[in-house]
């Protein structure tokens, strides 16, 4: 997809300029928490409907967590969520759409018709902006083919809601939080670290 | 963010002065009055004998409009070269109209109005949340329990997607003496708005009467975003539409005019 803001070195980086940190929450989907493991840091994993018993230096809302909510209020509640995890002052780490790049230049198709093998893995990607509610969708279908024969079909599709960052600052803002900075990541995301208050 | 309260009110301080009161309906000759009076009024639904508050009026220009189709109306401008000339305008209306040198953030009036609107994209020059927000809640404070607040405001798609920034410069030869003026205008990504920076000297002969400089930062808003800081001033978003009298691009209107209700 478009939209693979995961950037482990990036975030590495950011922990250690962060301090000692020595508890690590990863409110996200789960998918971008191992590297930290590798590097050496411990991570809890919590669900968002779970309340940790006890609060962290730095809570992760990777995989595009915060755009993926359906509301202000949904979005406001992840943050909420958060924020309670969080030790004061400790460190939120996210990812975003960048709502200027993605208003820029948001590609409106992608097609990859990748050879493994004799198996032809074909992408067929869609994706438009929705402007008036801020959002990016992506539609996605990827095929598997041999010479003869399709070997199986899978789709999905992501609605993802973008933010410029006057926007991005007053949401957190909202939620407890102060931007701190925001680094590109991948073609149209931002990675954003943040600071409780 | 680096354009806080701090870097962007005293930038903004000395903005639209006697020279740029002076020349501003020539400035802004291109753009349709009419048009956007016409879909203020019919966006608000205001009744023809309503009230109309304007803050930032400029020169008067839409509450000229107003005022002749029977609207009460009052403005407010911080520019007393602003306001004086908007007064001069109005003085016609008698008991109807009347404008007020004062800064909208502080001036109250103890009565409501059926209408208070916001143009010229003044909002986006408060830039930073915190200042948009208290502007908006200036809004609030004046307008009745079932009137509307009415601005307009740079939108992000259409600056964001814009093919190339509109600079320049010329002499322009219809106000009272020629006026050299130019401006670069760019778009910044990180801070969130457009930058302006303008040069006007004012020419007679081969003598150099006056000069200005100005930096205009402008921020530009996306939809959602409005809604989040409406929200936070006690209004709720209504609409979100292209400014009919946009005349600085015709093809690909960059303000849209936005309407929000007391929540």
């Amino acid at each position: 997809m478009f939209a693979d803001v995961s950037e482990v070195d990036e975030l590495v980086a950011i922990l250690a300029e962060a301090g000692p940190v020595s508890s690590v929450l990863d409110l996200g989907d789960g998918g971008h928490a191992q590297p930290l493991v590798a590097a050496g840091y411990e991570v809890v994993a919590a669900g968002p409907e779970e309340t940790p018993a006890r609060t962290f230096d730095v809570a992760l809302m990777l995989g595009l967590v915060v755009g993926r909510q359906r509301s202000d209020e949904a979005l406001r509640d992840r943050l909420r969520a958060a924020h309670r995890a969080l030790r004061p002052g400790g460190l939120l780490l996210f990812d975003i759409l960048d709502g200027s790049a993605v208003l820029r230049h948001a590609p409106s198709g992608q097609f990859t018709p990748d050879v493994d093998g004799n198996i032809r893995v074909v992408r067929c990607v869609r994706g438009t902006v929705d402007v008036d509610e801020g959002i990016y969708r992506v539609a996605a279908q990827v095929w598997r083919l041999d010479s003869a024969r399709v070997l199986d079909r899978v789709e999905e599709s992501h609605a993802i809601r973008f933010f410029l960052p006057r926007e991005l600052e007053l949401i957190l803002d909202t939620g407890g939080f102060r931007l701190l900075d925001t680094a590109p990541a991948g073609e149209l995301g931002r990675l954003g670290w943040a600071r409780r208050r | 963010m680096r354009y806080d309260t701090e870097v962007v009110e005293p930038l903004h301080a000395d903005l639209f002065g006697p020279l740029h009161a002076r020349y501003f309906d020539i400035f802004h000759r291109r753009k349709d009055y009419r048009a956007e009076v016409d879909q203020l009024t019919a966006t608000a639904g205001v009744r023809p004998a309503g009230s109309v508050l304007d803050l930032g009026c400029g020169t008067g220009r839409h509450l000229e409009l107003l005022a002749a189709a029977g609207y009460e109306v009052v403005g407010v401008d911080r520019s007393a070269a602003m306001a004086r000339r908007a007064g001069t305008r109005l003085a016609r209306f008698g008991q109807r109209a009347s404008v007020v040198e004062g800064d909208l953030f502080d001036v109250t009036f103890d009565r409501r109005f059926d209408l208070v609107i916001m143009m010229y994209s003044l909002l986006g020059y408060f830039v930073t949340s915190a200042r948009v927000i208290e502007a908006l809640a200036a809004m609030a404070r004046q307008v009745a329990p079932d009137g509307l607040v009415v601005f307009d405001v740079e939108d992000a798609a259409a600056v964001l997607r814009a093919p190339t920034p509109l600079s320049g410069g010329s002499l322009l030869r219809d106000g009272p003496l020629p006026l050299l003026f130019g401006h670069n205008t760019s778009v910044n990504e990180r801070e969130q708005v457009i930058e302006i920076v303008m040069h006007m000297w004012q020419i007679d002969g081969a003598r150099v009467l006056d000069h200005v400089e100005e930096t205009h930062l402008i921020r530009y808003f996306s939809r959602p975003e409005l809604r989040l800081l409406l929200e936070r001033a006690g209004l709720e978003l209504v609409g979100y539409e292209p400014l009919s009298g946009d005349a600085n691009n015709p093809s690909q209107p960059w303000l849209r005019l936005v309407s929000a209700r007391k929540r």
